[in-house]
């Protein structure tokens, strides 16, 4: 048996079969989310490449599925972003049992999440651009219930991603001649352009970042979310694929520069835009686009430490998005909430609003909370080679602040008495979720380093 | 280890005590069980004077493997000071709670009070920068939930939220300093930090104490009034405080020096007139804050840090000693007085080594303006301590003895703080200064006095307020910076207006394009190499 067939094959099967059973929404997402962590926890078990017993039946899991020409290959080191991606599988679901997502969102994730593995491991890359447009394509009737009209965020949304497929194929095509020309600067110039250009569709890089907060106005905040986690840690985890691959491109001295450049401009243009919105979707769109730039200012640093900082402020991010949009969808459903709906909310509903202030300041830096070690150890490492930039990124991530604060003001104002007027379960799962960050954020050693394991796939980046 | 078990007892006391009174319905045991808990840790701190290199490290808390990853928490000679008057004030509310029981029976306040002091403890001996922003941000959101929890103060939920933003911002010069060290080539703890990066230090402290820039949140001070309002009221100034002993005698450069000083000397010198004009202790407490915190701010910008922490005690034990003083008696003004002598800054009086820093000459007129402020202050100290207050008939026979015992025991503390705090406390000071003050005390106070501007008779004092009320208005109209607030909102509503119209731009029909016009004239930047 092939790796790819069980972290791709059965996934997709699985899909298939859910499809079926959508209108048991309840069961699907339990048994997917289910189904997520036996996958995950067999991507931390299961030897790649190696022989598995297993009933007195002697399995090898191999490394290499072919199929139609491609090969979709996974190492003993993919085990990392594999278990990652599961469990963000596994904690979306869970989460999923307390909003009201639609019937689709659970086997469509499911296929959304297998197509992404999938983008990860073929070979030759360039057709991961098909997969993740595969992916693409699956999560629209999941982010539009039936019947609804498409707004302008979702066709802003595919635009945008289907205009990065053509733009990485070409990148493709061009990097194999520059392999075979390595001395032709115009060709090896040619392909970072085109690469660049697909990656900044693909992560909403600014200018092209405008369906973020569009797209999570006019949808569930939950459903959002997961769109807006997955396929950006899918693509900085390709991205690092493609550095590890092409040692041109790893020398590419410019690349750092304009990664650092556009990193700090998505930190300061999401934090100055944050700082002044007045609904609450899209503060977090806008939260969503800051920790890309930030992950963005990770990879410039063009250092191992740079790396370790980039893959450990995944759990930061995904803890803290993943509550947020939780509270969001526990609060709104798909209605706008603007600051003035929320005025008093800390009175009438004092778990949701703390659950969303929370996880707002987490993601902004507050101390204590998820991301601060990991945002301050990154402003650390910048401030010594970028000085400038380490400021004015220092000032942009402030905007985060100013709308946490304003949150705050808005939902504390109230003549009211508490009450705790919500329902126990939803309660029970953002009270969890909260004390995760909390977690994280105070013990932050011990999860961070475990994750630097996720380096282990991209030996040239060591 | 010593330090968790300190501060985890405090902890499961507070909870113990919350668990007896549901269980056992008892007041009286649970009130017993939180006196023995805080004596017990009032005699631990106190034994740790004696014991050096108590500590706790945490190390490689986070990736990162330098300096500023680990987490210290130490008791040394600024840190033990601090948190022995923490823990004497705890055990002072305490005692005096006895007086409070009948009117408002509320553990959940003695709970609180426990949770209080056991964050506030460990912020002051928070000894690494990491420790101090962890520590900081745990007693902001604990009075941040204390304050939007209590009922009354939802009025004031704009200035709560004021108070936590400034505080926050304190916090973040914390992680700029620690940032500018970086980029100094030098990573900073608090024993060793390169001067230029003080000048962030200095600006936390100034920003979380209200005086840089002069901004009080809090005119109208928060009605939880004693017990857990002044826990609350002192232990969050503490942790400001507590840092400016730490700082190297060059904090500010010289050219920048005299506006920090004006800045403090004129936060010091209004939250005196403030506080001697103020209506009761109660009313007055946000000013005396800000008034010694003033004041220990330009000690350290005078190069004088080592004299800061002794104002910072003052602020707590002597300002503890009044703000519980609620009943009131002839003979139970000694112990205020007791409170005063040691705020006077005679020779071997526990404020004597902080007059080092009041005065620095060559003489100018800042120094005068402090020497005033000083001179008010212990006038205001006077005003309020001799005016009239409950009376002790009807209390308990042992009421009667416990509530004399708790300000006893404040009034004690700040001495034996004095006396043995660190090496150099009991010292001889500044002596003339203090000369200086206590004559233009006796003189204001005698005045006062004569002209019947301090009385214990209220509606004969009625008329001092008639006098300061206009001038008060205006100043606090001013130093409240509700101005200031107008200001921001007009241009934050400006640059918001600015922020819509380009965000309709490119969410708008030619939203793509406009998308494609920014990224050609982005690269076009990027190849012109005018790059930063």
């Amino acid at each position: 048996m092939s790796a790819a067939l069980l972290w791709i094959g059965i996934p997709l099967v699985a899909a298939v079969v859910f499809w079926f059973l959508r209108n048991q929404k309840l069961l699907c997402i339990l048994a997917i989310g289910a189904l997520n962590l036996l996958l995950a926890l067999l991507a931390w078990k299961l030897p790649i490449g190696g022989v598995i017993n297993f009933l007195g039946l002697s399995i090898e899991l191999k490394e290499t599925w072919i199929i139609l020409g491609r090969s979709f290959v996974f190492e003993a080191g993919d085990r990392s972003f594999l278990m990652l991606i599961f469990v963000m599988g596994a904690f979306w679901y869970i989460g999923a049992v307390v909003v009201k997502v639609g019937r689709t969102f659970a086997p469509l994730g499911l296929a959304v999440i297998a197509f992404l593995v999938a983008a990860l491991s073929v070979q030759p890359f360039l057709y991961a651009a098909l997969f993740i447009e595969a992916a693409v394509l699956f999560s629209i009737p999941m982010l539009i219930p039936p019947g609804q009209v498409p707004g302008k965020g979702i066709l802003r949304y595919v635009i945008f991603q289907t205009l990065a497929m053509p733009f990485i194929m070409f990148a493709g095509w061009v990097a194999t001649i520059v392999e075979a020309n390595p001395t032709d600067q115009r060709l090896l110039l040619q392909a970072v352009l085109f690469m660049a250009l697909g990656f900044a569709f693909w992560l909403a890089i600014f200018p092209f970042y405008s369906w973020v907060p569009l797209l999570t106005s006019e949808v569930n905040p939950y459903v959002a979310g997961f769109v807006l986690n997955f396929f950006p840690t899918i693509v900085f985890l390709l991205s690092l694929d493609f550095l590890n691959t092409f040692a041109w491109l790893r020398d590419f001295s410019l690349l750092y520069v304009a990664l650092r450049l556009i990193g700090a401009i998505m930190v300061i243009i999401g934090g100055i835009w944050v700082a002044f919105e007045r609904e609450l979707a899209r503060m977090y769109g806008y939260a969503v686009l800051m920790e890309n730039g930030f992950s963005l200012l990770a990879l410039s640093l063009h250092s191992r430490v740079g790396l370790e900082i980039f893959t450990t402020l995944f759990v930061g991010r995904l803890l803290s998005l993943a509550v947020w949009g939780l509270a969001l969808a526990n609060l709104s459903g798909q209605e706008r909430v603007t600051l003035e709906d929320v005025e008093g909310l800390l009175h009438s509903k004092p778990v949701t609003a703390g659950v969303i202030l929370a996880s707002c300041l987490s993601v902004a830096g507050l101390p204590l909370l998820a991301v601060f070690p990991m945002r301050l150890f990154l402003l650390e490492q910048l401030v010594k080679v970028a000085p400038v930039t380490a400021f004015w990124v220092f000032i942009g991530g402030g905007g985060l602040f100013v709308a946490g604060l304003r949150l705050l003001n808005s939902m504390a104002r109230s003549e009211q008495d508490y009450q705790f007027a919500e329902k126990v379960i939803p309660v029970v799962f953002m009270v969890l979720g909260t004390l995760a960050i909390i977690i994280v954020g105070i013990f932050p050693g011990w999860l961070t380093r475990n994750l630097v394991g996720l380096l282990d796939a991209f030996e040239r980046l060591q | 280890m010593l330090i968790i078990v300190l501060i985890g007892f405090l902890l499961l006391a507070g909870a113990a005590i919350l668990i007896i009174y549901r269980t056992r319905g008892g007041m009286g045991v649970a009130w017993l069980v939180a006196v023995v808990s805080a004596f017990l840790v009032w005699v631990a701190v106190l034994v740790l004077r004696w014991q050096s290199g108590v500590s706790l490290n945490l190390q490689d808390w986070r990736p990162g493997g330098e300096e500023f990853s680990t987490l210290i928490f130490q008791f040394d000679s600024i840190s033990w000071p601090y948190a022995f008057a923490l823990v004497s004030l705890l055990l002072g509310v305490l005692l005096t709670a006895s007086t409070r029981i009948q009117q408002l029976p509320n553990p959940w306040a003695w709970t609180g009070s426990m949770g209080v002091t056991a964050a506030g403890i460990a912020t002051v001996l928070a000894a690494t920068p990491m420790a101090v922003i962890l520590s900081w941000t745990l007693v902001d959101l604990i009075e941040l939930g204390v304050l939007l929890g209590s009922r009354v103060q939802r009025l004031l939920t704009q200035r709560v939220v004021l108070s936590f933003s400034a505080r926050l911002a304190g916090t973040l010069a914390v992680v700029g300093a620690v940032l500018y060290s970086d980029y100094l080539g030098k990573p900073m703890t608090l024993s060793k930090f390169d001067e230029r990066a003080g000048i962030f230090l200095l600006l936390a402290a100034g920003l979380r104490l209200g005086v840089l820039p002069l901004h009080l949140p809090f005119v109208e001070e928060p009605p939880m009034r004693r017990g857990l309002g002044t826990v609350l009221r002192l232990v969050v100034p503490a942790s400001g405080l507590v840092i400016l002993g730490r700082l190297p005698p060059a904090v500010v450069s010289p050219q920048l020096a005299p506006y920090f000083l004006m800045f403090s000397s004129l936060a010091a010198l209004y939250g005196a007139v403030m506080w001697l004009t103020a209506k009761d202790e109660l009313a007055g407490r946000p000013y005396w804050l800000i008034s010694l915190a003033g004041i220990a701010v330009a000690c350290a910008v005078r190069g004088r840090p080592t004299a800061a922490p002794i104002w910072g005690i003052a602020t707590i034990l002597a300002g503890g000693v009044l703000f519980l003083y609620s009943v009131r008696q002839a003979r139970l003004f000694l112990i205020p007085a007791m409170a005063l002598l040691g705020l006077s800054g005679l020779p071997f009086t526990p404020l004597a080594s902080g007059l080092k820093g009041l005065v620095v000459l060559p003489f100018n007129a800042l120094d005068v303006v402090l020497i005033v402020a000083f001179s008010l202050l212990l006038t205001g100290f006077t005003r309020h301590a001799i005016s009239e207050g409950a009376s002790v008939e009807g209390l308990d026979r042992w009421v009667q003895v416990v509530y004399p015992l708790g300000l006893f025991w404040l009034a004690l503390s700040f001495w034996l703080i004095g006396l043995f705090g660190w090496q150099g406390s009991l010292t001889i000071g500044n002596w003339w200064v203090s000369l200086i003050c206590i004559t233009l005390t006796v003189g204001l106070v005698f005045l006062m006095r004569y002209g019947k501007l301090v009385s214990a008779d209220q509606e004969r004092a009625e008329w001092l307020f008639l006098l300061f009320k206009p001038v008060g208005r205006v100043l606090a109209a001013v130093f409240r910076l509700d101005w200031l607030y107008v200001l921001i909102a007009f241009v934050f509503r400006l640059v918001q207006g600015v922020v819509r119209f380009l965000t309709v731009l490119l969410e708008g029909e030619g939203g793509v394009l406009w998308a494609l016009l920014i990224l050609t004239l982005l690269i076009s930047i990027f190849y012109s190499g005018s790059l930063p």
